[in-house]
């Protein structure tokens, strides 16, 4: 009977689209999930007494410009340094959204350090081998990281989109299978090379923003990055929802650009692009209640500030921590 | 319209239920209309270089048979026009760029064209198939084609019409003028190849292609990590182009025509020759009978033989794109096959013994390494970068650097791995599978396994960074 059926090729047709399309089903109900929420960074929020006014967040921009301690210690205000290694707009805003926005006191003050276009950039450091931090800060399903991480779907049939995210609910269980593919070719990778630095750190010190050429898109990006126009679409970077985050819960948003490493004596000069694109970044935050604090013209910020990159070099970290505390002498009251 | 969407999707499903519903007489009308929906998706304008290339040729075909000695002018007047539009629209930029370059070497006053050209897609692979026909037509392998919809839509065909198998008239126009009968076996395959085509494509081609680019867009990559993203790059363009050439072929199968195959396993291969008879062969083979055999071929003595080899890959290189490192690529490949030649290395063992096993093993490693190589031309377009590229010291990696190198060769070769493996199996022998095809229940439960790990490997490991097929550029 069976073997009948298979050899009818109407029969079999019917029987071949049923069980492709019906056999996946299952899989999003297997229970497989990628890295948990991580809530170490609500806990430590919650646990700081008295709760912080004034939060910092960024990568290793904030990371080696700012001596924590040194900032308490100048500041009246409580302050809150989060570095993030290898973060970048996607994990701000989950940040923002999934730890501080979950704080029964609000912070009043948040600075999200950044370089150049990147705050624009939904898709840079997502890829595989940031994935599982990046899952550490989502909290159940995240449509909107999903949706801006995929490109904006220009398709008229969004329902159908939803119906077969309903049909096959495989995200999760994508997320866990991407980690886990990294993972044993980082385990390989490490059964051959066993010794030196931690991975994602050595991994992120081949990709540095300052490492990347100018006439390419930075990572995932397919347009030229560098010639991008600043866009504030919702459906385009996760900026305007930091800033609707800020709006709602009452915080005061300050984008804080970094002067990148100088590239004739201390001076560091935008192209006309980026001039435009700061200019147009500005007037946004500013019609959105937030602002922007540029360093990059600021020739007092010397080559000898900086070691490796946009990197601050640890003997400058201190000075460094100093002009900003001077600079923002009113946020820290 | 792009394959992997889901508007393609709700098009493609409606499509065939519409078509097969209807009586033949109707059929070819609505896949014509269906075709330029498809084209004219996203910029309706691009339909009319595409009208006036499909009107161009089908008139110039219908003269030829009537005005006896006149087949060259007629020919001339349809490579011109066909060509013609191709320039305006994919070389003029290039062109002005260069004549600059000139004008600016001798001191002289540069000129800005007053309007920038936005590149009909397809349009490079519809000429061709436009042109074949008016010399296939010349040369009498076909009759002039009496339906102006029957000939519009074998160039508008539209899972062909973007990005190939560039077709021969000679094989596609009598499927459109012949009835065609709704065949559920057909149909199964055809979903299967679809399926084949949107995993290369979602799953390998976009996974790989975010290793590639990121280390294209390293200002220094050192020696070992730049080879990774150029192996990264082999293997995203073959996933990527044999991709949409199966969800073309898989497409038209499902309407009841059956396009050619344009890959066949072209990693495998052990010499230029055998790489060009597996890569791309629509292309290779119209430049083959089109460009080739009509400058002479290998008819002639050896100096011309060889300068024959070096135009039709210039042209080759040069159909690409208008850059010069596409003709770069181009002569590279000609000097590899001219090379082959010189030596004595075209011959392919038999793989009958293990010592010949040996060394078309050998072989095939190290014409993949001479095809990276290739592939590094064909990919960095900045002269400079190239360069800088080409002449990286291999002693230099540092042990950090390796690791990270390492590691995105390995990941990337998890995602290589099914295109290898069913090229491999493929190539083995008729006996080997000959069991497997007697069972015809055992035959379809396995294929239904494949597709159904297929389906599942797509919902799960789908890149997060889908993008555009890279063909569609050319």
């Amino acid at each position: 009977m069976f073997g009948r059926l298979v050899r009818n090729d109407a029969a079999w047709l019917v029987i071949f689209v049923t069980v492709v399309l019906l056999l996946p089903v299952i899989l999003g109900r297997t229970g497989l999930s990628r890295t948990p929420f991580d809530q170490t960074p609500s806990e430590e929020l919650e646990k700081l007494d008295p709760p912080p006014e004034v939060v910092l967040i960024g990568d290793s921009m904030l990371g080696t410009r700012i001596v924590p301690d040194q900032l308490s210690e100048l500041s009246e205000a409580p302050v809150f340094v989060n570095i993030l290694e290898g973060s970048a707009s996607a994990r701000w805003y989950l940040y923002l959204k999934n730890h501080l926005a979950r704080l029964d006191t609000p912070p009043k003050h948040v600075v999200i350090f950044f370089r150049d276009r990147y705050l624009t950039d939904p898709t840079f450091r997502t890829s595989a081998q940031y994935q599982e931090l990046l899952h550490a800060t989502m909290q159940g399903e995240e449509p909107l990281v999903e949706a801006l991480l995929e490109g904006s779907d220009q398709s008229r049939f969004g329902w159908l989109a939803e119906g077969f995210e309903w049909l096959y609910p495989s995200q999760q269980l994508r997320d866990s299978t991407g980690e886990y593919v990294v993972e044993r070719a980082q385990k390989l990778t490490e059964n051959m090379m066993a010794d030196g630095d931690e991975f994602n750190v050595a991994l992120d010190r081949t990709f540095e923003i300052d490492l990347l050429r100018s006439d390419m898109p930075s990572e995932l990006a397919s347009e030229n990055l560098n010639q991008a126009r600043f866009d504030a679409s919702p459906e385009k970077s996760f900026l305007p929802h930091m800033v609707a985050i800020a709006k709602k819960n009452g915080w005061h948003l300050t984008f804080y650009r970094v002067k990148r490493r100088p590239q004739v004596g201390d001076i560091r000069t935008d192209e006309p692009e980026m001039k435009e694109y700061i200019q147009d970044l500005r007037a946004y935050l500013e019609a959105n209640g937030a602002t922007l604090v540029d360093e990059t013209s600021d020739e007092t910020i010397g080559i000898e500030y900086y070691s490796d990159g946009d990197h601050v070099a640890e003997e400058m970290q201190g000075a460094y921590t100093a002009r900003f505390f001077e600079r923002f002498k009113e946020l820290f009251k | 319209m792009i394959f992997h969407s889901l508007d393609f999707i709700v098009f493609f499903v409606a499509v065939v239920a519409l078509y097969w519903a209807m009586p033949f007489r109707w059929q070819n009308f609505f896949l014509l209309a269906v075709s330029w929906f498809f084209y004219g998706y996203v910029s309706p304008w691009f339909i009319g270089p595409l009208a006036v290339a499909t009107l161009t040729d089908f008139l110039v075909a219908r003269e030829i048979p009537a005005r006896p000695g006149r087949e060259r002018l007629l020919v001339a007047i349809s490579v011109a026009i066909n060509l013609g539009m191709l320039g305006v629209f994919k070389y003029f930029g290039f062109f002005v760029e260069n004549v600059n370059a000139i004008f600016l070497s001798f001191g002289l006053t540069t000129f800005e064209p007053g309007l920038s050209i936005i590149l009909p897609v397809g349009i490079s692979f519809y000429t061709l198939q436009s042109i074949g026909y008016t010399v296939d037509v010349s040369r009498k392998r076909i009759a002039p084609c009496r339906s102006l919809i029957d000939y519009a839509l074998y160039v508008s065909f539209f899972p062909q019409l973007v990005a190939g198998p560039i077709e021969r008239s000679t094989h596609l126009l009598p499927m459109i003028t012949t009835a065609r009968t709704i065949d559920a076996a057909r149909i199964t395959s055809g979903l299967q190849l679809m399926l084949w085509g949107f995993f290369k494509k979602v799953v390998v081609a976009d996974t790989v292609a975010i290793t590639a680019n990121k280390i294209f867009a390293l200002d220094e990559p050192n020696f070992a990590l730049l080879w990774v993203g150029v192996f990264a790059f082999a293997i995203q363009i073959f996933a990527d182009f044999s991709a949409y050439t199966d969800i073309a072929r898989g497409a038209a199968r499902i309407l009841g025509f059956e396009i050619m195959e344009n890959f066949r396993g072209p990693y495998l291969s052990q010499t230029p020759h055998e790489f060009w008879g597996r890569w791309h062969i629509s292309l290779s083979s119209w430049i083959r009978d089109y460009v080739y055999i009509p400058l002479g071929g290998s008819r002639c003595g050896p100096t011309r033989n060889m300068l024959n080899l070096i135009g039709a890959f210039a042209v080759s290189g040069l159909w690409h794109g208008a850059q010069w490192n596409f003709v770069l690529w181009g002569l590279y490949w000609s000097f590899l096959t001219i090379g082959y030649r010189a030596l004595g290395l075209e011959t392919t063992p038999l793989l009958s013994s293990v010592r010949s096993g040996a060394v078309g093993l050998v072989k095939i490693l190290f014409l993949f390494l001479l095809t990276c190589f290739g592939w590094l031309l064909f990919r960095e377009t900045n002269p400079t970068y190239l360069w800088k590229f080409m002449t990286l010291n291999p002693f230099t990696v540092s042990h950090e650097q390796l690791r990270v190198a390492l590691f995105l060769g390995i990941h990337a070769m998890f995602f290589a791995l099914p295109l290898f493996a069913y090229d491999i199996l493929c190539r083995l022998p008729k006996s080997v599978t000959q069991a497997w095809r007697d069972r015809p229940v055992l035959r379809r439960i396995s294929e239904l396994a494949i597709a159904c790990l297929l389906f599942v490997t797509i919902l799960v490991l789908r890149s997060h960074a889908p993008s555009e097929f890279i063909y569609f550029q050319f």
